[in-house]
């Protein structure tokens, strides 16, 4: 709350500072991912066998904490949660993302994790695996939209669905929402394009998209349980690296242990002359 | 003079960034969020070492971005580091081949420190850390097309964050999921394409 004050009293001092330069009053200015998953999500059947619950909830607060293991994290909390497969996750569900402001007034964000808007209602899909960056299913998170009356879901980048299937989520070409996303405004709802409504014309309603989700859900049901704590496992500010394997033998002189048969193996083919795992360091 | 050729700028802009527009990016207050100079990229040598497919891929993802007409030498291979880490949030860009399990088994994750978005500046990017998941094909094999987890398309995807661009759905480099758009011909497959390299001269 204190964080949109002082945005509404930033916007506000703006707006002046441009209406200052407007009429000629010179004002210095200043110089100037993804959740985790068990394994790799390919399809949606994939990403349901990964979920403990699809809940759909209406955000209702976000905020910023900092902790210096788990670092900033962007707290989005929703409301009237109905689940809608796998596990009962509760009327309210908070979710923590790696990202947000620093004490320093740095901003941490990552573009390959879901960001929520207030006053938006969501279907998502909550990991059953520990977590560290989003509990979200990479990004199945998929804000409703009621567009000419119709309610429609909408990727995170604002594609209306037109289509699911075990292996995948089809989307129309252009998105309704713009392609700018401002930073002082991009947890509040956007602004949909003008013509979002044409848009979105072949998009699936709300209901036959959760039609679908609960069919595909009865072949890969969700299991396990949604866990609520940041697992304990990473630091924010440290990645180990993979220590790299190096130019094939032959490259360096020998000659390569890689036979055609191998192929088709990763390590082979990357430089590993053995069958180290390499270092995870 | 200054506050006339931003007002200029943000007008051009506004020409050329119309919700037509095929990629997505960050503003604040309707200036973009990009760096004030180029990107300084240290590569982390204990995952990505000399000469093999991991920095082949590496430089390759430069390489493609800085070759779109217009944005010459916005990423710049500007040193290395050689620890077994890399460390977020210390105003140093750095590249690194990490396990899977390390990016939540994401095949790509880049971290983007911005400085704030305020009343008295711009906002900037200040820092982009860019790892790429160990589990994928760092190499040019022709077959690449068949493989799912191509790292070079990764990296020129992270990379397309690291410059500023966000995500966008349509057949392009910058789509979040299932991204492995390959150009013909022989040896390399992995580059961006016409929507990509757009945002990247807005940007």
């Amino acid at each position: 709350m204190e964080t949109r004050d002082r945005t509404v009293w930033a916007d506000l001092l703006r707006r002046t500072v441009g209406v200052a330069l407007a009429v000629g009053v010179w004002v210095a200015a200043a110089p100037a991912a993804r959740a985790d998953s068990a394994k790799p999500i390919r399809t949606t059947e994939d990403a349901l066998a990964d979920a403990a619950a699809v809940f759909e909830g209406r955000v209702v607060d976000v905020s910023f904490t900092y902790d210096a293991v788990e670092g900033p994290r962007t707290v989005t909390t929703f409301a009237d949660v109905q689940t809608h497969l796998g596990e009962v996750v509760g009327s309210q569900v908070r979710i923590a993302t790696l990202g947000g402001p620093l004490p320093d007034r740095r901003i941490l964000a990552i573009p390959e994790l879901p960001e929520f808007r207030r006053g938006s209602t969501y279907v998502v899909l909550l990991t059953a695996s520990d977590w560290f960056y989003s509990p979200v299913v990479t990004n199945y998170a998929f804000r409703v939209e009621r567009l000419a009356g119709r309610e429609v879901l909408v990727t995170p980048t604002g594609h209306p669905i037109v289509g699911v299937t075990r292996s995948g989520i089809e989307t129309a070409a252009l998105s309704v929402d713009p392609p700018r996303v401002n930073m002082r405004t991009r947890f509040d709802r956007p602004v949909l394009v003008a013509d979002a409504t044409a848009r979105a014309a072949t998009a699936l309603s709300r209901a036959s998209f959760l039609g679908v989700l609960k069919e595909l859900g009865r072949a890969a049901p969700p299991r396990g349980s949604f866990k609520r704590s940041i697992a304990p496992s990473k630091v924010w500010n440290v990645t180990a690296a993979d220590r790299d394997p190096g130019p094939p033998a032959a490259a360096a002189g020998g000659s390569s242990a890689c036979s055609p048969e191998q192929a088709p193996d990763l390590a082979c083919r990357n430089g590993r002359t053995s069958s180290s795992k390499g270092g995870d360091q | 003079m200054k506050a006339l050729v931003a007002a200029a700028s943000v007008a051009t802009l506004a020409l050329y960034a119309t919700d037509a527009a095929a990629f997505g990016w960050r503003e604040c207050d309707d200036v973009k969020v990009v760096w004030e100079g180029a990107n300084n990229l240290f590569r982390n040598t204990f995952s990505i070492g000399n000469g093999g497919a991991r920095e082949s891929a590496y430089l390759n993802g430069i390489t493609r971005w800085n070759a779109v007409r217009g944005m010459n030498d916005i990423l710049v291979n500007a040193g290395t580091t050689a620890g077994s880490s890399i460390t977020h949030g210390n105003d140093q860009s750095d590249a690194a081949v990490v396990p899977a399990s390390a990016i939540g088994n994401a095949a790509g994750l880049t971290k983007r420190f911005f400085d704030s978005c305020d009343i008295f500046s711009d906002q900037h990017i200040i820092e982009t850390d860019v790892m790429v998941a160990s589990n994928q094909d760092f190499t040019t094999n022709p077959d690449e097309a068949t493989v799912f987890l191509p790292a070079r398309i990764t990296f020129l995807h992270e990379f397309g964050h690291a410059l500023g661009l966000n995500h966008f759905e349509d057949y392009n480099i910058m789509r979040a999921v299932g991204a492995s758009p390959f150009v013909g011909g022989t040896g390399e497959h992995a580059d961006i394409l016409p929507d990509d390299a757009a945002g990247g001269r807005f940007l």
